[in-house]
């Protein structure tokens, strides 16, 4: 199974940046984005980009790079060159690369700026389905049930739900199902 | 070596210098310089990854790059410590640029 149907947790990072793209190309622009893009570099070793948007004519690779893994001064002179041949390697294979740090992404007004800049309007842009609507797992029977409460409930009037559960049993994922249930689809 | 010399160098090949970054004003040994050949940019990092404190800003470093790549597409990147690293760096460079379009992982 590819990762990105398997991992459903974002990182901080990412989710600073999700939340900056969908901001710009609205809710559903993250069909845009093709998450942990598997290739492999001119030496032929594996890599993987943070995210790529394609267009008819271009291919954009996001890197979103923390400050302590990527900044050549942190990282070291071997380290700081294997990630320049991952860059050459994209640039070889017509991407075009645009990264953005922490701070970077901290400032949303910034980050969002720079995204219609440099990635340009989504019309442009290659549905890419499989990062949202395709994630390859089945909710827990005890989500599932509290989904279809919220849902009677929301047809019986109700606009305001409180859920109780243990830490760690997916309350976020309830919020996140019912978010792509009533903003998403019916968008 | 001499910022002066690297740029002498690259436009011996036929590059042209567009700017010079430096990170720190009382750190001459450590610089960025920023090329044009054709409709490629080449930017040489010289010694970037000597320690110093404190570090420089990495989204500095980030951005200049990104407006690079918006202006150029193809930008690629070489981190060079003295003449060798230089020249390995041209060499790639050319042979990058050269085989243009004969890779093409779609």
């Amino acid at each position: 199974m590819e990762r990105n149907l398997s991992h459903p947790d974002n990182t901080l990072l990412e989710d600073y940046f999700e939340k900056c793209f969908v901001e710009v190309y609205g809710s559903d622009g993250l069909k845009y984005l093709e998450k942990e893009y598997h290739l492999q570099d001119i030496f032929g070793n594996n890599i993987l980009v943070d995210y790529v948007v394609e267009t008819k004519d271009k291919k954009y690779a996001i890197e979103e790079n923390g400050v302590n893994y990527h900044h050549p001064q942190l990282v070291g002179v071997e380290r700081y060159k294997q990630q320049l041949i991952k860059q050459k390697s994209l640039v070889k294979y017509n991407f075009v690369i645009f990264r953005w740090s922490t701070e970077h992404l901290l400032f949303k007004e910034k980050m969002c700026d720079d995204l219609k800049l440099f990635l340009g309007d989504k019309d442009r842009f290659i549905d890419k389905t499989d990062i949202k609507v395709s994630r390859g797992f089945k909710l827990y029977e005890h989500l599932e049930v509290t989904l279809l409460d919220i849902k009677k409930a929301r047809e019986e009037g109700n606009n305001s739900f409180l859920v109780v559960l243990p830490t760690v049993s997916g309350k976020s994922k309830i919020i996140e199902e019912d978010i792509k249930e009533n903003l998403f689809i019916k968008s | 070596m001499l910022y002066k010399d690297v740029i002498t160098t690259l436009e011996n090949h036929g590059c042209k210098f567009i700017e010079k970054v430096d990170y720190f004003a009382d750190v001459p040994d450590m610089y960025s310089l920023f090329f044009e050949l054709e409709k490629y940019c080449l930017i040489i990092d010289y010694n970037i990854c000597k320690i110093t404190n404190p570090i420089f800003n990495y989204a500095e470093y980030t951005n200049k790059q990104n407006e690079y790549m918006f202006k150029y597409n193809q930008c690629y990147r070489f981190y060079v410590e003295n003449d060798e690293d230089l020249d390995i760096a041209i060499v790639t460079f050319k042979t990058l640029i050269s085989t243009d379009n004969e890779i093409d992982i779609n």
